[in-house]
C-alpha cells in the first residue's frame, strides 16, 4: 500500500516538476491532513496550522526541482513543515509570553470549571481540560523540544527520521526527548497521579 | 557511547538493545522510580494522543487548504510568468538605452568638430601677414577686407579708397 503510495508520489511528483498543478494538487490532498496535523500539533492552534500548512505547500512547489527523490516525498514534507512550524513559534518566543499566559489562565479557569453537560457529565468537559493542559505544557516547550516530541509521540517517526527531518544528529533527537518528556511529566504528571 | 539522556530515552521507549538493558538498570540509583516515571510517560504518551485528534475545524474546513495552495500557486505562477515577460521585454529597452546613448555619442563628436572648425581663427601671426598681403594684393588700394582677431573678441575692417568697396567684400 504505501509502496504503491510511493510510486504513484513519484509519478505526480515527476508531472509537477513538468508545470501540471493537477499533479501537484493531487500531491497536496494526500498529505494535507498529516502537513495540517504536524503544525497543529506543534502550534495547537487552527488558523495557525492552516497557515503553516499552505506554506508547506508552497515552499515544496518552489523546491520541487530540488527534490531528488532520494527520500519520500511525505519525508521531505514533513520536514518542510516541521521547520515551517518551528520558525513561527521561535517568532513567536520572542514575543512577549501573553499568549502562553492566556492559555495557562485558561487551563486554570477550565480545572476549576464544572461540569455542566448534562447529557455527557463529564467525558467531553474532561478531555477538554486535559486538551487546555496539554496545550498549556506543549507551549511552554521549545520549538525544538515540541518538535521532537510532536514527530516522535504523535507521528511515530523514528529516531533518524526525526533527525533528518529537524536537521540534526540522533544523539541530539534523544536528549531533546529527555527534557521534553521530563518538561512534560513536571506540568502534566498530576493528571495521572490523581487517577 | 551513549550518555545517560540517550540511554534513558532509549529505555523508557523500550528500545534499548537488551544486551544494554541490565546493564542500564544497574547504573539507576532508584529503579522503582524509573519504572514509576516510565509508566507516567506512558500514560502521558496515551493521553496525548487522545487529545491531538484533529479538531473538528480541520473537517470544517476540508478542501479549504487544497483552494488555498492551489490559487496561492497559481498567483504566483502568473506573477513568475509576467516576471519573464517582463525579463522579455528587457532587451528592447536595452536597445532604446543603447541607441541613446549611441546617438549622445553622435551629437557630442559633431559639437567637436563644429566647434573645431569655429575656433580655427588665425593666430596673431596669421592675422598681421594677413593685413600685410591684403594691402600688398592691392596696388591700386581699392579694397575692403575684414580680419577677426586672435581671440575671437573684435575684428578689424580695412579700408582703403573708402569710395569703392567691391560687392564680394560686402561687410560681413
Amino acid at each position: 500500500m504505501s509502496s504503491d503510495l510511493a510510486c504513484e508520489d513519484s509519478e505526480l511528483i515527476q508531472s509537477a516538476k513538468e508545470g501540471d498543478l493537477s499533479a501537484f494538487d493531487a500531491l497536496v490532498s494526500r498529505h494535507e491532513e498529516r502537513v495540517y496535523m504536524i503544525s497543529h500539533h506543534m502550534l495547537r492552534n487552527h488558523d495557525d496550522a492552516l497557515d503553516v500548512a499552505q506554506d508547506t505547500f508552497l515552499r515544496a512547489w518552489k523546491g520541487l526541482s530540488r527534490f531528488d527523490g532520494k527520500a519520500a516525498f511525505s519525508t521531505w514534507i514533513v520536514k518542510i513543515a516541521t521547520n515551517a512550524s518551528i520558525d513561527v513559534i521561535r517568532r513567536r518566543q520572542v514575543r512577549p509570553q501573553a499568549d502562553l499566559d492566556t492559555v495557562e489562565l485558561r487551563a486554570e479557569a477550565g480545572s476549576r470549571t464544572t461540569p455542566s453537560d448534562p447529557e455527557k457529565p463529564g467525558v467531553r468537559l474532561d478531555l477538554e481540560e486535559m486538551r487546555r493542559r496539554y496545550d498549556a505544557a506543549m507551549l511552554q516547550l521549545t520549538a525544538e523540544h515540541r518538535a521532537v516530541l510532536v514527530l516522535k509521540e504523535l507521528e511515530d517517526m523514528s529516531y533518524q527520521e526525526i533527525a533528518d527531518a529537524v536537521g540534526c544528529s540522533t544523539g541530539t533527537v534523544m536528549s531533546r526527548l529527555f527534557y521534553a518528556r521530563k518538561k512534560m511529566q513536571s506540568k502534566l504528571r498530576d493528571i495521572y497521579e490523581e487517577l | 557511547m551513549k550518555n545517560f539522556e540517550e540511554q534513558m530515552v532509549l529505555w523508557t521507549d523500550d528500545a534499548l538493545p537488551p544486551d544494554e538493558v541490565a546493564a542500564f538498570e544497574a547504573q539507576l540509583p532508584d529503579l522503582n522510580a524509573a519504572y514509576e516515571q516510565k509508566a507516567v510517560w506512558t500514560n502521558l504518551r496515551a493521553g496525548l494522543k487522545a487529545v491531538s485528534a484533529p479538531p473538528p475545524e480541520f473537517a470544517r474546513d476540508a478542501g479549504f487548504l487544497k483552494s488555498q495552495v492551489s490559487r496561492s500557486i497559481r498567483a504566483e505562477s502568473r506573477e513568475a510568468d509576467a516576471g519573464a515577460h517582463r525579463s522579455t521585454a528587457l532587451p528592447s529597452i536595452w536597445r532604446l538605452v543603447w541607441g541613446g546613448c549611441g546617438l549622445c555619442v553622435l551629437a557630442l563628436v559633431m559639437a567637436v568638430i563644429v566647434i573645431s572648425y569655429n575656433d580655427g581663427v588665425p593666430s596673431e601671426t596669421q592675422f598681421i601677414s594677413q593685413v600685410i598681403e591684403a594691402r600688398s594684393a592691392n596696388p591700386e588700394r581699392n579694397s575692403a577686407s575684414s580680419f577677426r582677431a586672435p581671440d575671437g573678441k573684435g575684428s578689424v575692417i580695412w579700408l582703403e579708397n573708402p569710395g569703392f568697396i567691391p560687392a564680394q567684400q560686402a561687410i560681413r
